[in-house]
């Protein structure tokens, strides 16, 4: 943090705490900068991104310095576990890959899982090598019987569109 | 994740609940889905998360049943769910999104003590939960065939295993035993090591998103696990067995064959190996295999 550019009044965005509430975040104002989450968290010790000070640019209403730094939390949660302010703070890192997702974009890996599990009801893609590996370990080569597959497809697809998610995500449902 | 990259886990915990006499007890769910995936759903669209995990939920609740996961992730993910729709309003939301399937979570229906109808969330389970509390330890070791003396295991919990949700803990996630407890009636030693309570790094999107800091934390805890002299590691989650696995790759040194806890639990039992879907794994476990009596 050292080495960012001095804070200006302009980067402040007043609104920014309500909205982090909105999506789940909790109140990112009863942290009191101990830093026992930063200690604990896996990510903290490997990068530059610690927990302490993305809930510190929240507090002060830095959205745009939040908004870039990466997709890095494993939502491991030892953070929550050892917070003595009662604060989630991977709850909050959920909150702002929400803000992420609608302001910027989602990253790609969103997007393609999202689409496996509209096209297939599963996150990963069946190859041709399990099938085979499925046939072999005496199961039978598709996991699940294809009219059963196919309904739930229509599911995901009818709650992916009633929530629209589709648009958000920027995914084309099939029929 | 299991039927469509890991099969061999799917058919060890058949093997294992035919072995223990439990195979009347469980149902397959034909139309369930991913639960869904918390790292991607559950970060970028709560109510779709929500709606996509009730679908789930419904199916159980619909036949009566408890849901078990083989999966920390689904574990967390569909425990919260449950969680989240107790409250009124949010069951009302998701429901109306789920009308539009036609169908409606409520919970299941219980009798009170009081001799009341109440209706209750949907029990969702870890099979280790179900594993140790209701089949128990014992019955596990009557059922070993193949006792696993002489091997070190380094078991690896798993965050969401710890720490589902806030208060859905299945046991003190500063000092687990499960697992270790399970290995032990298999005849293996559970290794202590430094990190053993520490994440993989591959969760909540990290290994997809960002897989060089996702193996730099997984890299500590391997580390540890081979000074701690491990002849395997043994995970109750496909997704951590993934990480552990896949990232050896990256490293110098002895590989350490990982596998998920239902298929050493099904090699003990004395199941085919080849059933198992062991030799799909990256890094080979046959040493885990030599020493195995009679393996």
């Amino acid at each position: 943090m050292l080495e960012e550019p001095p804070i200006v009044d302009e980067e402040c965005d007043r609104g920014f705490i309500k909205k982090i509430t909105e999506f789940g975040g909790g109140d990112v104002q009863v942290c009191m900068q101990c830093g026992n989450c930063t200690g604990v968290c896996p990510v903290s010790m490997k990068t530059e991104n610690k927990v302490r000070n993305i809930i510190k640019m929240c507090q002060m209403g830095l959205k745009e310095r939040v908004l870039s730094t990466p997709w890095v939390c494993a939502t491991c949660y030892r953070c929550f576990e050892h917070c003595p302010s009662g604060m989630n703070p991977a709850e909050l890192i959920v909150a702002l890959r929400h803000i992420v997702v609608r302001e910027v974009g989602p990253p790609p890996f969103v997007v393609e899982t999202s689409h496996n599990v509209a096209d297939l009801g599963q996150s990963m893609k069946l190859s041709a090598n399990i099938m085979e590996m499925r046939k072999e370990i005496g199961l039978p080569a598709e996991p699940f019987d294809k009219l059963f597959r196919d309904k739930a497809v229509n599911d995901i697809r009818t709650i992916m569109r009633a929530t629209g998610f589709d648009k958000l995500i920027g995914i084309k449902l099939g029929d | 994740m299991i039927p469509n990259r890991y099969p061999g886990i799917e058919q060890s915990i058949r093997k294992v609940i035919e072995g223990l006499g439990y195979g009347e007890k469980f149902a397959d769910l034909p139309q369930a889905t991913c639960c869904p995936v918390p790292g991607v759903f559950y970060s970028s669209d709560k109510s779709t998360w929500l709606a996509l995990a009730a679908r789930n939920l419904c199916l159980a609740q619909d036949r009566r049943l408890e849901m078990v996961t083989l999966c920390n992730g689904c574990f967390a993910s569909l425990l919260k769910a449950t969680e989240c729709l107790s409250k009124p309003t949010t069951m009302g939301e998701v429901n109306k999104v789920l009308r539009e399937i036609c169908m409606k979570y409520t919970g299941v229906p219980r009798i009170s003590p009081e001799g009341r109808r109440v209706l209750e969330p949907v029990k969702v389970r870890h099979f280790i939960d179900v594993l140790y509390n209701d089949v128990g330890v014992d019955a596990i070791r009557s059922a070993v065939v193949r006792p696993l003396g002489g091997v070190k295991v380094a078991v690896h919990y798993g965050c969401h295993y710890l720490r589902p949700t806030e208060t859905g803990a299945i046991e003190d996630p500063g000092d687990p035993h499960m697992v270790d407890d399970i290995m032990a009636a298999l005849g293996a030693e559970s290794v202590d090591y430094q990190s053993k309570l520490d994440c993989c790094g591959a969760g909540g999107g990290v290994r997809s998103h960002v897989s060089e800091l996702a193996a730099a934390i997984s890299k500590d805890k391997y580390d540890h696990i081979e000074s701690a002299g491990a002849d395997c590691i043994v995970t109750p989650c496909p997704f951590c067995l993934l990480q552990m696995d896949t990232v050896q790759e990256r490293f110098e040194g002895r590989k350490i064959p990982v596998l998920h806890a239902a298929q050493i639990i099904a090699l003990a039992m004395g199941a085919d190996r080849r059933m198992l879907g062991l030799d799909f794994h990256k890094v080979p476990v046959d040493g885990v295999l030599s020493k195995t009596r009679g393996g």
